[in-house]
C-alpha cells in the first residue's frame, strides 16, 4: 500500500529551486523551495545618477495653449485645437566635452493636461544641450512588442484617443485636432485632422541651454520646455491644408512635421 | 510505533496525491493544445511563440469573433461581414459597418490565415494579431474604441472566466487579439474538389472540363498561375492588374506612400473563389466571367500595371471550362464545418 503511494508520488514529484522572485537564482518554474536563494549585496551602490524631468509648457504664441480658445492667424483665419497629443522620445544629453548620454527605453506622451514628465536616469555631471525625437525610433514604430503587450498606463500602450494606426500598424507620432474658420466670419466648424507617423516622419529635436543643466547624483533636474504651436499653425492654409493621416498627404504630412521640429524652445 | 509510522506516510502520500491531482484538474484543460489539420499539400504554418493553439484559446477567440458587443451599438461582430457560406467574404459589394456606414473595400473572405504574410488590401498590418484591433476600431466599421472594448469584457463574468482559461489573464486586448488570431488559425480550407485530385490520389474527381479549365489555367496564353501560385493561389504579392487607368483607392501606395505601389493591391488566394464574389478591392466586378474579362481586355494601361496583364483571347468554351475549374476549387467542407459556425 505504501509503496504504490510512493510511486504516484514521485511520479508527480515538483520542480525543486528557489522561489523568490527577488533572488539572483530565481527559478520560475521551480514549486517547492529549496532554501539556497541568493541576493545581491544588501549594501547599495552610491547612487550615481539623478533624474531627468521636463517641464513643458504647450503655447499658442505668448499664452499656454487653451483648447477652448479660438485663435486668429494673421492671414484672417481662426482656429481651435481641440486635441494636442505627441510622442517624445530617446532623450540624449550633451557635456562640455561632447560627450553624450542618453536615457533608454523612455517614451513621453504628452498631453497638455500635464505638465510634468519624467525621461529617466542620467549619470550626475553638467549638460549644455538635450537632444530627443519627435516620434519614435523605428524599430518600436515597426516591430517588437505590440501595444497590445504593454501594462496599462504605459504610453507605447493602446490610448484614448487613439496613438495607434490599427490599419497601418505604426504610431501616431503628433495628433493635431482642431477646427478652424476659414473666411474670419464664422465659428470654427471646418475640421483640421493631422495626424503624423511613420519613420520617414520622425524629426530630431536639440536644445541648447543658456545655462548648463547641473544633474546631482539621488536629485530631480527639470528642463523646461515650450512648445509653440502658433508659427506652425500661421504657416497653414486651412482653405487647402485641413487634413492628412500622413500617408493619404504626405506633402502636408512632412510640411507640418518639419514645422513640429522647430517649435521647441527653452524656457524658465 | 511501525504501524503508526506507515500510516503516516501512507496519509501523507495521499495528502500530496489529491493535492497534485487537484492541481491538474485545474491545468490540464487550459494547456490542452489545438491540433491543426494540415490537409495534404499544406506545408505546416508557423504558429507565433506567444500565441500557441490551445481549445480554449479557439474557443475564446469563436466566442469574441461572433460576439456583437464589440461593436459600438453592439449590433455587429466579425461574422456579420464575414460569412461562412461565402468562405467568410461579404456578397456585398461594400460591408455595412454600424450606423449603416459603408466600408471602403469589399470584405475579404478568411481561410489560410495561419499562412498569410499581411493583412488587409494593401497590407497594411504585419500580422492577425494586430489585424483584430482595426476592424473593431475602424468608424465605418465596428467603431468601438479599445479602451473601451476592453471594459466590455471584463464586465462579462464569461469572458473574465474564458480569458483565465486561455491566457491566464484578465480580459485585456494582449488575449482578445490573440484569441481571435488564434481562432482564425484554425480556419484552413484544403479539401476542394481540386485538392482530392492533386494531393488525395482521386484522379477521376475531375470532369473533362475542369481538367481543361485547369490547362488553361497553369498555362501561358491566361497567366492566371503566375500571380495565383502554390498550394493556395496566391504569391501574396501587390499588384496592379490594370482594373483602372486611375485609382481613387491607391491600394498599397496608402502604407507605403511609394508612387510606385498606387493602384497595388493584394492577390487574393483563388481558393473558394466561386463563393466570394464580388471580386477585386472595390467589389466591382459581379461574376468570374467578368473578372475574365477584364483580364482578356488587357486592363486599363495603369503605370504600375503588371506586365502580366496583357490582352489574350479564349474561346467561349475556353472561358466556361476555365470557370469550371476555378469552381473546383470550392471547399465545401470548410463552408458547412460546425467548427467555424456561430454557437
Amino acid at each position: 500500500m505504501s509503496l504504490i503511494v510512493l510511486v504516484q508520488l514521485s511520479a508527480c514529484t515538483e520542480k525543486t529551486g528557489c522561489t523568490d522572485p527577488l533572488a539572483l537564482n530565481y527559478d520560475p518554474d521551480a514549486k517547492k523551495s529549496s532554501g539556497d536563494c541568493r541576493y545581491a549585496d544588501p549594501t547599495p551602490a552610491p547612487e550615481t545618477a539623478g533624474t531627468l524631468k521636463l517641464h513643458l509648457h504647450q503655447h499658442f504664441g505668448a499664452p499656454e495653449l487653451d483648447t477652448l480658445a479660438v485663435y486668429t492667424l494673421p492671414n484672417g483665419q481662426r482656429v481651435k485645437l481641440n486635441q494636442v497629443r505627441y510622442y517624445l522620445s530617446n532623450f540624449k544629453l550633451k557635456n562640455a566635452q561632447n560627450e553624450e548620454v542618453s536615457v533608454d527605453d523612455s517614451y513621453l506622451l504628452v498631453n497638455p493636461a500635464n505638465m510634468d514628465y519624467t525621461a529617466g536616469k542620467i549619470p550626475a555631471g553638467t549638460y549644455k544641450s538635450i537632444t530627443f525625437y519627435l516620434g519614435i525610433d523605428s524599430a518600436t514604430n515597426s516591430g517588437g512588442t505590440m501595444p497590445t503587450d504593454r501594462p496599462a498606463g504605459h504610453p507605447l500602450a493602446i490610448q484614448n484617443p487613439s496613438m495607434f494606426w490599427t490599419w497601418a500598424s505604426g504610431y501616431i507620432f503628433m495628433r493635431l485636432e482642431g477646427l478652424a474658420d476659414t473666411i474670419g466670419t464664422v465659428a470654427p466648424d471646418h475640421a483640421l485632422v493631422y495626424h503624423l507617423g511613420t519613420n520617414a516622419l520622425r524629426r530630431e529635436v536639440t536644445i541648447s541651454f543658456a545655462n548648463d543643466l547641473v544633474v546631482t547624483a539621488g536629485q530631480n533636474s527639470t528642463i523646461h520646455v515650450k512648445a509653440d504651436f502658433k508659427p506652425l499653425f500661421e504657416a497653414l492654409d486651412f482653405k487647402t491644408e485641413s487634413l492628412t493621416m500622413t500617408m493619404g498627404n504626405m506633402p502636408l504630412a512632412v510640411k507640418i512635421a518639419n514645422l513640429a521640429a522647430n517649435i521647441f524652445s527653452e524656457t524658465h | 510505533m511501525k504501524t503508526a509510522l506507515l500510516f503516516l506516510i501512507a496519509t501523507v502520500g495521499i495528502i500530496s496525491i489529491s493535492g497534485c491531482s487537484r492541481d491538474q484538474s485545474l491545468q490540464v484543460p487550459e494547456m490542452t493544445a489545438y491540433t491543426l489539420d494540415i490537409p495534404p499539400g499544406f506545408p505546416q504554418p508557423e504558429i507565433p511563440g506567444d500565441n500557441q493553439l490551445t481549445e480554449n484559446r479557439v474557443k475564446l477567440g469563436k466566442m469574441l469573433f461572433f460576439d456583437k458587443t464589440l461593436s459600438l451599438d453592439s449590433t455587429i461582430s466579425c461574422g456579420s461581414c464575414h460569412f461562412q457560406e461565402f468562405a467568410f467574404a461579404d456578397p456585398r459589394r461594400l460591408s455595412l459597418g454600424v450606423n449603416d456606414s459603408l466600408s471602403i473595400r469589399n470584405s475579404m473572405p478568411l481561410f489560410n490565415l495561419a499562412y498569410a504574410q499581411s493583412l488587409f488590401w494593401d497590407g497594411g498590418v504585419p500580422t492577425l494579431e494586430l489585424q483584430v484591433l482595426a476592424p473593431i476600431e475602424d468608424h465605418r466599421e465596428m467603431n468601438l474604441g479599445l479602451t473601451e472594448a476592453v471594459n466590455r469584457l471584463q464586465a462579462n463574468p464569461k469572458y473574465v472566466e474564458w480569458f483565465q482559461k486561455a491566457y491566464n489573464r484578465e480580459p485585456d486586448l494582449y488575449g482578445l487579439v490573440r484569441a481571435i488570431a488564434a481562432f482564425e488559425r484554425t480556419m484552413i480550407s484544403g479539401n476542394s474538389r481540386y485538392d482530392q485530385y492533386a494531393f488525395q490520389g482521386k484522379s477521376s474527381v475531375l470532369n473533362d472540363a475542369e481538367l481543361r479549365g485547369m490547362g488553361i489555367f497553369f498555362g501561358e496564353t491566361a497567366e492566371c498561375f503566375h500571380c495565383h501560385t502554390g498550394f493556395n493561389f496566391t504569391d501574396q504579392s501587390f499588384q496592379n492588374n490594370g482594373l483602372y487607368s486611375e485609382y481613387p483607392d491607391q491600394g498599397r501606395a496608402r502604407i507605403t506612400s511609394r508612387t510606385s505601389d498606387i493602384g497595388r493591391f493584394k492577390v487574393p488566394s483563388l481558393r473558394n473563389i466561386e463563393k466570394t464574389a464580388p471580386y477585386m478591392h472595390d467589389g466591382s466586378l459581379s461574376s468570374l466571367e467578368a473578372v475574365i474579362d477584364h483580364y482578356m481586355s488587357g486592363g486599363k494601361g495603369h503605370p504600375n500595371q503588371s506586365p502580366l496583364v496583357r490582352p489574350f483571347t479564349l474561346t467561349s468554351q475556353e472561358k466556361s471550362d476555365l470557370i469550371a475549374f476555378l469552381k473546383s476549387l470550392t471547399d465545401e467542407s470548410f463552408l458547412r464545418n460546425p467548427k467555424f459556425r456561430d454557437g
